[in-house]
C-alpha cells in the first residue's frame, strides 16, 4: 500500500495527554535537583525548631477532650469578662451633688475665694528631691492668695502623682459586698494613695485614712480638728485667714495656722469631687 | 519508575504493585524515622519524577515545578515523624505536593508564564507527532513547539481543581479513589470534574483532534 493511500489515523485527546506526559526534564536536571535538595535538607536540619512546632505533639493526647476543653475555655472567658465588667476598679470618679454650697456661700463675709487647691504636677520619674517642701508650698499659696484681687477667686487644684493603690487597698475594695461600698472604698483607696504621696512630699509619716475616717465621730460631734484632717485639707483657706494668721503668728508654722482655721464641717461640705486618673488623683473642693 | 508498568502509553500501576510499593515505602520511612536520614534519598529518587510531572503539568512552568517539587520533599522530610502509615507514603507525598502547587497557583494567579520541557520522544509520541505534522504539513520542530504551547494554554484554561484531577488521572495515572484521597474530595466529585475538564479540553484542542 502506498503511503498516500494509508487511511488517516485519528489523533485523540489521550494522544495529546501522552505528549504532555512525555514532557520531561533532561537527566542532568535530576543531579542538580538532588544536590539542591541535599543543601536544603541540611539547612532545615540545622535550623532550630520553633517552640510552636512542638505544640501539635504536646496536645496530640488532648484531641479526645477538645469539646470539654473548648467549652471550659469559653465559660472561663465569659466569667472573667462578666466579673471584670462588674468590678468598679480604681478608675472611678465620684461626683458629689453639684448643689453643694461653695465656700463663698458658707462664709459670705469672705470675699470670693471659693477654692483652695494646690496644683503640684510631678514628673513621672517621681523625683521627690525636686519637690518643694511644705513650707515652700505654703508660702507660695500664701503669696498667691495675698496678691490676688479680693474679687478674683484663686483656683489651685491639688494634683498629686498617682502611684496606684496598695495591695491592701485593693484587697479592701474587693472584700466589700455592695457596689456602692466598693465605690466608696475605691475612692478611699485613691485618697489614701494620694495622702501617701503628699506625705512623702511633705516628709510626714504615713496616715491610715480609712481608720481615721471610720473611727471618727459624726460631723456634729467633731469639736477638735484631728491631725489627719488637718493634713488632708492643709491647703484650704482664704486670703483673709492668711492675713490674720500672718499678723498673729506667734511661733507656730504656717501649716498649723492654716489647718487650725478650717472647721471640720466646712471641709466636709466643700468636697466636690474626687477623681482618679491614670497616674494621679484629683480632689476638688 | 521502576515498579510502574506502562500500559497503552499511560502510567498505570496495578494494585498488587501499589501494595508492594507501599510496603517498601513504609520500610524506608521507618528507617528515616529511626534516624537514618540518608534513607530518605531512596524515596526522593523513587518519586521525584512523578511529583515533578504532577506539579509541572499543574503550573506549566518548569522553574516553578522544580522549586515546588523540592519544597514538597523538604516538607515531607520535616514531617516524616508524624507519618503514621495510615495511608500510603506516595498518597501522603502527593497530597503535600498538590497542596504546595495549589497554594502557589493561588498566590501567583496574575503572573503566570509558561516554560516547557522538551518532549522526550519514544515510539508512541513519535507516531503521534508524525500524524500531526503529516496532516498539517508543517515544520516538525516549529509545530511541536506550537502544539506544546496550545496544550499548556488549554490546561491553564481549566480551573485549578479541574486541572489537578486531569493531571493526576490522565497524566500520572492515579485511580479515582487515589485522586479523591489526594484531593480530599469524593470519588463522584473526581469523576464529575474529570468529565467536565475533558469536555473543555476537547473543545479547546479541536483543531488537533479532527480526523
Amino acid at each position: 500500500m502506498k503511503p498516500d493511500n494509508k487511511p488517516p489515523s485519528k489523533v485523540t485527546l489521550d494522544d495529546l495527554f501522552a505528549l504532555k506526559r512525555a514532557e520531561q526534564p533532561p537527566e542532568e536536571f535530576w543531579s542538580d535537583f538532588q544536590r539542591g535538595f541535599h543543601v536544603r535538607q541540611r539547612a532545615e536540619a540545622i535550623e532550630p525548631k520553633r517552640w510552636w512546632f512542638v505544640l501539635p505533639r504536646v496536645f496530640a493526647g488532648f484531641s479526645r477532650y477538645q469539646m470539654p476543653i473548648g467549652a471550659a475555655a469559653v465559660l472561663a472567658v465569659t466569667f472573667l469578662s462578666f466579673r471584670e465588667y462588674r468590678e468598679p476598679g480604681f478608675e472611678v470618679a465620684y461626683s458629689a451633688p453639684q448643689a453643694l454650697p461653695a465656700v463663698t456661700e458658707i462664709e459670705p463675709a469672705v470675699e470670693s475665694v471659693p477654692v483652695a487647691v494646690a496644683r503640684m504636677p510631678l514628673p513621672n520619674a517621681m523625683d521627690f528631691s525636686e519637690v518643694a517642701p511644705l513650707g515652700f508650698v505654703a508660702e507660695q499659696i500664701e503669696t498667691a492668695v495675698a496678691s490676688a484681687e479680693p474679687s478674683q477667686p484663686v483656683e489651685l487644684t491639688p494634683m498629686v502623682v498617682w502611684a496606684g493603690p496598695s495591695a491592701a487597698a485593693i484587697e479592701a475594695v474587693a472584700s466589700v459586698p455592695t457596689p456602692s461600698e466598693r465605690s466608696i472604698a475605691a475612692n478611699l483607696a485613691a485618697a489614701q494613695a494620694e495622702q501617701l504621696q503628699v506625705g512623702r512630699l511633705l516628709g510626714e509619716p504615713e496616715l491610715d485614712l480609712a481608720a481615721a475616717i471610720t473611727n471618727s465621730e459624726t460631723l456634729s460631734e467633731v469639736s477638735v480638728p484631728e491631725p489627719t484632717r488637718e493634713r488632708l485639707f492643709v491647703y484650704q483657706s482664704s486670703p483673709a485667714d492668711f492675713s490674720v494668721d500672718r499678723e498673729n503668728n506667734s511661733g507656730r508654722d504656717t501649716h498649723s495656722l492654716i489647718a487650725n482655721r478650717i472647721s471640720q464641717d466646712e471641709l466636709y461640705d466643700s468636697v466636690g469631687r474626687v477623681s482618679a486618673g491614670a497616674n494621679h488623683v484629683t480632689v476638688k473642693f | 519508575m521502576s515498579v510502574a508498568s506502562k500500559v497503552l502509553g499511560k502510567t498505570l500501576v496495578s494494585s498488587a504493585e501499589r501494595r508492594q510499593e507501599a510496603d517498601s515505602d513504609w520500610a524506608v520511612v521507618q528507617r528515616v524515622q529511626n534516624g537514618e536520614v540518608g534513607a530518605f534519598d531512596q524515596l526522593v529518587i523513587r518519586y521525584r519524577e512523578r511529583v515533578y510531572g504532577v506539579v509541572y503539568n499543574m503550573t506549566s512552568n518548569r522553574e516553578d515545578a522544580a522549586d515546588l517539587t523540592q519544597d514538597a520533599f523538604i516538607k515531607a522530610f520535616k514531617s516524616i515523624n508524624r507519618f503514621q502509615g495510615q495511608s500510603s507514603f506516595f498518597t501522603w507525598l502527593y497530597r503535600i505536593a498538590v497542596n504546595s502547587a495549589l497554594s502557589h497557583l493561588r498566590k501567583a494567579k496574575l503572573r503566570t508564564f509558561f516554560s516547557f520541557e522538551k518532549i522526550v520522544e519514544d515510539d508512541k509520541t513519535t507516531e503521534i507527532l508524525s500524524q500531526l505534522t503529516d496532516k498539517h504539513g508543517a515544520d516538525r520542530e516549529v509545530y511541536v513547539r506550537e502544539l506544546q504551547e496550545k496544550l499548556n494554554e488549554a490546561m491553564q484554561k481549566l480551573s485549578i481543581k479541574h486541572r489537578t484531577v486531569v493531571t493526576l488521572f490522565e497524566i500520572d495515572g492515579l485511580s479515582h479513589e487515589q485522586i479523591a484521597e489526594v484531593a480530599g474530595c469524593s470519588v463522584g466529585t473526581v469523576r464529575s470534574r474529570l468529565h467536565y475538564a475533558k469536555q473543555i479540553l476537547q473543545a479547546e484542542l479541536q483543531s488537533y483532534l479532527n480526523a
